[in-house]
């Protein structure tokens, strides 16, 4: 693949080039020359960079699909293009599959079907047998296999005592732990934030308290273990808290929000549509400016997309019946840049590339010379709307439908490919 | 005004007060007539109904059918005592392939909250909500705030106790959205695991003592314990629940003032409620009933001239 870029501006604070406007050449997917004007061959596709961002690659750490198990909901390659469409040459996929990925087996089927895809494909191997919380999976066995983390995804290990092994048994491998905070004998049969709307609505509620609790415990089992851990995603101004000061007491503690949460709180339920019912729920207005307070203050490291597919069947009955989740890939960076207020190019990277990277221990990426192009390309003040027939999931449940949205990703490059995102 | 301002009747949060002082208006004219030696009216000839119930229901049940048959409607029913999910045909299909035999109002109590709306959004027929979940119960809710009018005058102004498991209750809610909408005041009264957090919020006080509340209120208007919604214990026993918030008559006759009470039925007798209280001079708990057929007449005929 060779191209290249005219005019763009790079975001990339690990390089020599950050906030430059220059011309990036693309040759063989290697990033070739980096200067303020290049000549472009004949053979190399022109693309327009004036107005557009440019930062390394974008990373999603928290995407479900259904592959294998429920490819009715999302295949690997479907996931795979609703990511490149939203942006991302990297992302960690969840291992709520069905059976759940919990040894090298099924670590090896997933990379085997990601194969060849613009987009990397990271695994997360869960930390128990079956995700059932109970005893530890083979996590040394799927790490050699190639699993970048591990977590039980959507399901919160309750037993602290299985967090406490997990995290010290992956010392010697320098493994990574993610848990999701929710304490299930509070949060019940719980559908929607406690508070205004679960009283008005009728709704059973899921109180904060019940992802305080495990944060709080997690900090401390990070602490009693001196073992790192990624909590996530928090929803809650708590939360939010009790990881801030964690980590000015320097205890190795991290966390990541899903963008949903950036841009909507909970009184959108009031017509009790189930595309916003959601695991986190969405919380009050002011839990939205505390995680946004978290982000910008350093707190939460990471922006993720919580992107969950669910069938039609699934979605379209009563609120209480309904499953959580929706799809958030493609819509993940406009709605965080559209609640946020348009935070910058430079913010940005620093939650999409920058952010992941580091909480998942990866090493930085340097636009330079020499280097495999692994970049997103990306307006953060164009006004849009997403619609279904750009939908690229194989389901539909994203609440986004139809609404205007400011900035998109414009095109992602990476394994000497590149595609754009909303433009095919 | 002669028309309600919506299509559906979803929920009181959805009215106007407006819409309110029309239904009990209207319902004034239904209550005389169902006292006329001959109490049919022929306002919903050629109206065909259907009683949807996904959940148990006696009195509701009952008092929207004669309602319907008093207005010469057609009725049908339809009953299923597990939700539509489970039987395997989702609500939508349910409701579609009933209104495909020319059914023009669907009448719905579903045990999960918000799906009057939800079908509302999906299927093209006029619905009223007879009970979803524990969200709204408006029929109940204007049916209450009729009575308490009827016994008392008016419903502004007026304190109301409402008393026992908020948590689990639709009835609760449709009555706290009711009565703010008609100026009463509202203290909700029960132990704390059975009170929702923050709905302080819908502009109502709380209150654990139950004399302190009896105390307070003009109107007493007493729940069902929802044991059959609590998935978990809430409270230790039906036994000291009786004891340190059911209403007995010694708590009345302690009381210098003569107080309303109501319940919106069925009663357990000797839970929330003891038979003395039940049966007491102070009880409306029959008006009640009476009140619901003609109340249910007003919202059917109302809604029928909003029909297309």
């Amino acid at each position: 693949m060779n191209c290249c870029i005219k005019k763009v501006t790079i975001v990339n604070k690990a390089g020599n080039h950050h906030l430059q406007k220059r011309d990036i050449l693309i040759r063989n997917g290697i990033i070739t020359r980096i200067a303020t004007k290049i000549e472009a061959d004949k053979k190399d596709t022109i693309i327009d960079g004036d107005g557009l961002y440019i930062s390394a690659g974008w990373f999603d750490m928290f995407a479900s699909f259904g592959d294998p198990g429920n490819e009715h909901k999302e295949t690997i390659v479907s996931g795979l293009n609703a990511a490149a469409a939203g942006g991302f040459t990297d992302m960690l996929l969840l291992p709520d599959t069905s059976p759940v990925i919990d040894n090298k087996s099924g670590i090896a089927y997933v990379k085997e079907r990601a194969k060849g895809h613009v987009t990397n494909l990271h695994i997360a191997g869960s930390i128990t047998v079956d995700a059932a919380g109970k005893d530890l999976a083979e996590l040394y066995d799927m790490h050699t296999a190639g699993a970048l983390a591990f977590t039980d995804g959507n399901k919160s290990v309750q037993d602290s005592g299985v967090i406490v092994r997990a995290l010290q048994y992956v010392k010697p491998f320098n493994g990574i732990i993610i848990n999701k905070p929710n304490d299930r004998s509070i949060s019940q049969q719980g559908v929607i934030n406690e508070g205004r709307m679960s009283a008005a609505l009728g709704l059973k509620p899921i109180p904060a308290l019940a992802e305080e609790i495990i944060v709080m415990r997690d900090i401390q089992l990070a602490q009693y273990t001196d073992a790192p851990i990624i909590i996530g995603p928090v929803t809650t101004s708590g939360s939010v808290d009790c990881i801030r000061q964690a980590r000015r007491k320097k205890l190795p503690v991290s966390c990541f929000v899903l963008s949903h949460h950036l841009f909507l709180n909970e009184t959108e339920l009031e017509h009790f549509d189930s595309n916003l019912k959601l695991n986190p729920p969405l919380r009050t207005a002011a839990d939205v400016k505390a995680l946004q307070k978290g982000l910008l203050d350093g707190t939460i490291g990471a922006v993720a997309s919580g992107h969950q597919p669910q069938n039609e069947e699934l979605k379209k009955v009563e609120f209480d019946y309904a499953a959580f989740g929706a799809i958030n890939l493609q819509t993940s960076f406009s709605i965080t840049n559209t609640g946020m207020a348009q935070p910058g190019a430079e913010w940005i990277a620093s939650k999409f590339s920058d952010g992941p990277r580091a909480l998942l221990r990866l090493p930085e990426y340097r636009i330079a010379e020499g280097v495999m192009a692994s970049l997103t390309l990306f307006n953060i003040d164009k006004p849009h709307t997403f619609t279904k027939a750009m939908n690229k999931s194989l389901s539909e449940n994203s609440p986004y439908f139809n609404r205007q949205l400011i900035g998109c990703a414009v095109a992602v490059i990476n394994n000497n490919q590149i595609k754009y995102c909303f433009n095919e | 005004m002669s028309q309600l301002s919506v299509k559906h009747l979803l929920g009181i949060k959805y009215i106007t007060t407006d819409d309110i002082e029309l239904i009990f208006k209207t319902a004034d004219s239904f209550k005389e007539v169902i006292n006329r030696p001959i109490k049919k009216v022929p306002s919903l000839r050629d109206t065909t109904i259907v009683n949807l119930f996904f959940e148990n229901s006696t009195r509701t049940r009952i008092s929207f059918e004669l309602a319907q048959k008093r207005l010469s409607a057609d009725v049908i029913n339809f009953s299923a005592s597990a939700s539509s999910v489970s039987k395997g045909e989702t609500l939508i299909d349910t409701v579609n392939n009933i209104l495909a035999m020319k059914v023009d109002m669907v009448v719905m109590r579903h045990p999960a909250p918000g799906a009057p709306m939800f079908l509302a959004r999906h299927v093209d027929t006029q619905i009223i909500n007879a009970g979803d979940g524990t969200h709204e119960h408006p029929t109940q809710a204007l049916l209450d705030a009729y009575s308490i009018r009827e016994k008392t005058g008016g419903v502004k102004g007026k304190k109301v106790a409402i008393i026992g498991d908020i948590r689990h209750s639709r009835v609760a809610l449709s009555n706290i959205y009711c009565l703010k909408k008609l100026g009463a005041q509202v203290k909700l009264v029960g132990p704390p695991t059975l009170m929702p957090r923050d709905i302080e919020h819908l502009g109502v006080e709380i209150e654990y003592d139950i004399r302190k509340a009896l105390a307070w209120c003009d109107v007493a208007n007493v729940l069902r314990i929802q044991l059959e919604r609590q998935d978990i214990k809430y409270f230790p026993s039906l036994r000291e629940y009786a004891l340190y918030y059911g209403i007995n008559g010694n708590l009345l006759s302690e009381l210098k003032k003569e107080i309303v009470i109501m319940h919106p039925g069925p009663i357990n007798r000797g839970v929330e409620i003891s038979s003395d209280a039940a049966d007491s001079g102070h009880s409306i708990i029959l008006d009640q009933v009476e009140n619901g057929v003609a109340i249910r007449m007003a919202v059917m005929y109302l809604l029928s001239g909003r029909r297309n």
